[in-house]
């Protein structure tokens, strides 16, 4: 009997040297429409010359990810805070005939459409710089485009140094 | 009166004498009046293991845009019994491939995991890379693991997992499903 107990405990360590288990577990992630944007710190605006427009050009960089059938996206910038201070340049309240228009340009694969200038900037609604259509992405380092401004050069402009914010903002849909 | 006290006498004694030889036979034919035996009961326990891990895992923005998606801590759950001279053992995972295919893509390496408080063993080091094709490791266990009274650990034991998934733009917008296969082994 004694024996018979030895083998069978041999037997059965023989058999099952090792033991496995599974379980299982469902990741779900929902990934919606979405869009980011960077952009340059500072963009100077330079003359070429004597009483010619001031020009620049802000470089920006943007993801974004459109829903398809339906989705949208757009990039548009506005003037947050005017020429500052006084005596210059100005967006809410141009002398006459002056004004900071821009024109646009995108590249990547979101494929967007660039505004086509000049536009005139404004501190009361923003403006296009460019679209996407549904079901578009942009690179994972982002697609790039760029804004080239132009203020006018009115000789009625006090000598100085004048600074205004412009805030770009990415949608998408 | 005298008739009547002597066969009473003689009934008790009548009595006694029956008594006696019942108690004589029985010791003659040998009856047991009390018996004792013992049994050796053998059991053998082999390595064992079983796990449990939740049914589902929602991964959710990390709170900035394009940041990556995070789940909550994953708590994996396991009994394990292993040898005590030479055992040893692992928790491992595998996944099968988001789907529909549109978006994350694991085979990418889109997701990756870290492990902590394994509550025995050896939880993995580092961030690991989850694969569509290999396990990857979670935790490790050394020789005389165990589980319960007497065990290093909690009972179950536990280890805790973080995973991430790369937010990139390129994924269609909706929503995708991966299924994760924990397995525990022990030896």
């Amino acid at each position: 009997m004694k024996k018979s107990l030895l083998l069978f405990a041999l037997l059965a360590l023989a058999l099952s040297p090792a033991a496995f288990a599974a379980s299982t577990t469902s990741v779900t992630v929902a990934v919606g429409a979405e869009a980011s944007i960077s952009v340059g710190a500072a963009t100077p605006l330079t003359e070429a010359g004597n009483f010619a427009n001031y020009t620049g050009t802000t470089t920006f960089t943007y993801q974004i990810r459109t829903t398809p059938s339906t989705g949208t996206g757009s990039v548009s910038v506005k003037v947050t805070t005017d020429f500052a201070p006084t005596g210059g340049p100005s967006v809410a309240s141009p002398a006459a005939g002056d004004s900071l228009t821009y024109s646009c340009t995108a590249t990547g694969t979101s494929t967007p459409t660039a505004c086509t200038g000049p536009i005139t900037a404004l501190t009361t609604a923003a403006t296009n710089v460019l679209n996407v259509g549904a079901d578009k992405h942009s690179t994972l380092a982002g697609d790039s485009g760029t804004v080239i401004w132009t203020l006018t050069n009115d000789p009625n402009y006090k000598v100085g140094s004048y600074t205004s914010v412009v805030t770009f903002t990415v949608a998408a849909a | 009166m005298i008739a009547y006290e002597t066969n009473r006498d003689r009934w008790h004694q009548c009595k006694l004498v029956l008594l006696a030889s019942v108690a004589a036979f029985l010791l003659l034919v040998g009856l047991p009046l009390a018996s004792a035996q013992t049994q050796t009961l053998n059991v053998v326990l082999s390595p064992a293991a079983s796990i449990t891990t939740p049914a589902s895992v929602s991964l959710s923005s990390s709170g900035t845009t394009f940041g990556n998606f995070i789940s909550p801590s994953v708590n994996v759950q396991f009994y394990i019994r292993n040898s005590q001279a030479s055992g040893g053992g692992s928790i491992t995972v595998k996944a099968a491939e988001f789907t529909p295919t549109t978006g994350p893509k694991i085979a990418s390496g889109n997701v990756t995991y870290v492990c902590s408080a394994a509550s025995v063993g050896t939880a993995c080091s580092g961030t690991q890379t989850l694969s569509t094709t290999v396990t990857t490791p979670v935790v490790t266990f050394g020789a005389a693991s165990c589980t319960g009274t007497g065990c290093t650990g909690t009972s179950p034991q536990s280890v805790q997992l973080l995973f991430t998934l790369a937010n990139n733009s390129q994924y269609k917008t909706g929503t995708y499903s991966a299924t994760l296969t924990f397995t525990v082994s022990a030896t």
